[in-house]
């Protein structure tokens, strides 16, 4: 019974000792706190939002270390523009904004296009998972057919399909109209079929 | 079931298996916060100050500082008696020279979070900027009221003119610039306001309309202002 309420009590005492004394605070009360000086609120956006900006980069850019130096951009340019943040839009299509406008313009520094999406190496996998073959042929597929699309294309099916956010926000996300980035999904998905049709006597 | 414009039954599936794929993982190195709270405590000073200003701040900063060159320049410089020029080409001149002026400025100042413009629009812009002083030089003169050989005489003062101008310009432009203009479109919007902003200043302070003074003497001001942003956005690292 004491080990319950001892338990119960470090549990309210983590609550209100973790950053921001509270975890369910929305991505854009965390940088209303951090506009505030509320330097805590930005540690927690970037710990909710740095792994999949990292994902995101990843895969265009094989260097670790650009990939972080992105990832540092984002947020850099996030905190410089903090000032231009209306309140009451959502925050996280706005961070995808400046992600994906910094990943153009890595590549335009180079003065190449972006290189082949990248392959997920052995130690990015779980070892204690069962390895789906067919799933993982699925996706390689679907990968390399990905990067064959132009840049609108593949931008609008990543963040509907690998990012998770509705049409609504990818085209806030990359600037066009909603039907504009339904175009362009519509467009994207007929290539990525003709890519992905079975070769003959493969089938 | 998809929707006739949706991806269809297999390549849903097929996108299903890549976004678990990269969804279930995660980063193998997420870079630590700390570096990162090193880059922020970093930003401090007058220009960190003054790009964390908003956009429109940003892009009012940038006015006030083209319109304050202008000013203290002819203030230096000597005032043209604008009552003696044609006032439907200095209109022209005016509304040409000075849209295209602003239209540089609020490019040079749009930060990451907005969509990045078209290239085609900073490319355009380029040539509009070099293009619309030359068809203002070579418009027909509204006047002759100085001697030719006087009017190529003044092309070097008005060329240094114009460069007081569009420097500070062009300096602002990169001090409010958020990025490295290091392969930025920005670094094209902000040359050509700050050329421009450079031609209109002259038309306060310049009464020639011979074409050859405008081409020796205020065109070049353009030139210089593309010429150093594009060394600018190769060398820049900030």
């Amino acid at each position: 019974m004491l080990s319950v309420v001892i338990a119960l009590l470090l549990g309210v005492l983590r609550i209100l000792l973790s950053p921001g004394g509270g975890g369910g605070r929305s991505d854009e009360d965390l940088f209303a706190a951090y506009v505030d000086g509320d330097r805590a609120a930005f540690a927690e956006l970037w710990e909710r939002h740095a792994p999949a900006l990292s994902r995101l980069m990843r895969k265009q850019i094989r260097r670790p270390e650009d990939v972080n130096d992105l990832v540092q951009q984002t947020f850099l340019q996030l905190h410089r523009a903090r000032r231009d943040f209306r309140q009451g839009a959502p925050l996280r299509p706005w961070l995808y904004t400046i992600a994906l406008n910094l990943r153009r313009e890595y590549w335009r520094r180079r003065g190449r296009s972006p290189i082949a999406p990248v392959e997920l190496q052995e130690h990015m996998m779980p070892s204690t998972q069962p390895v789906d073959i067919v799933g993982k042929e699925d996706a390689r597929r679907v990968r390399a057919a990905l990067a064959r699309l132009p840049d609108g294309q593949r931008e609008v099916i990543e963040l509907h399909w690998l990012e998770g956010f509705s049409f609504p926000e990818v085209a806030q996300i990359v600037g066009a109209s909603l039907s504009a980035v339904k175009v362009r999904a519509h467009r994207g998905y007929k290539v990525l079929r003709r890519y992905l049709e079975p070769e003959e006597g493969t089938a | 079931m998809s929707d006739a414009r949706g991806p269809g039954a297999e390549l849903e599936a097929a996108l299903s298996s890549l976004a678990s794929e990269t969804g279930d993982h995660p980063a193998v190195s997420v870079p630590d916060f700390h570096a990162l709270a090193r880059q922020l405590d970093a930003e401090t000073g007058p220009a960190a100050w003054l790009r964390s200003r908003s956009t429109s701040e940003r892009f009012g900063v940038l006015i006030a500082v083209a319109v304050a060159a202008s000013v203290v320049a002819a203030t230096l410089g000597g005032w043209t008696d604008l009552a003696l020029l044609a006032q439907g080409r200095l209109v022209l001149e005016f509304a040409l020279l000075g849209g295209f002026a602003l239209l540089g400025m609020a490019g040079s100042v749009r930060g990451y979070h907005h969509r990045e413009l078209p290239r085609w629009m900073g490319w355009g812009l380029i040539g509009a900027t070099l293009v619309v002083p030359l068809a203002l030089a070579l418009m027909p003169m509204p006047s002759a009221e100085v001697p030719e050989g006087a009017a190529m005489a003044a092309a070097l003062g008005c060329l240094m003119y114009g460069l007081a101008i569009a420097a500070p310009v062009l300096l602002v432009a990169w001090v409010l610039d958020r990025g490295s203009w290091r392969g930025r479109p920005s670094v094209r919007y902000a040359a050509s306001a700050a050329g421009l902003a450079g031609l209109v200043g002259l038309q306060l302070h310049c009464p020639v309309h011979h074409a050859e003074h405008l081409m020796v003497g205020h065109l070049p001001v353009v030139l210089a202002m593309l010429g150093t942003a594009a060394v600018l956005g190769v060398l820049s690292r900030r």
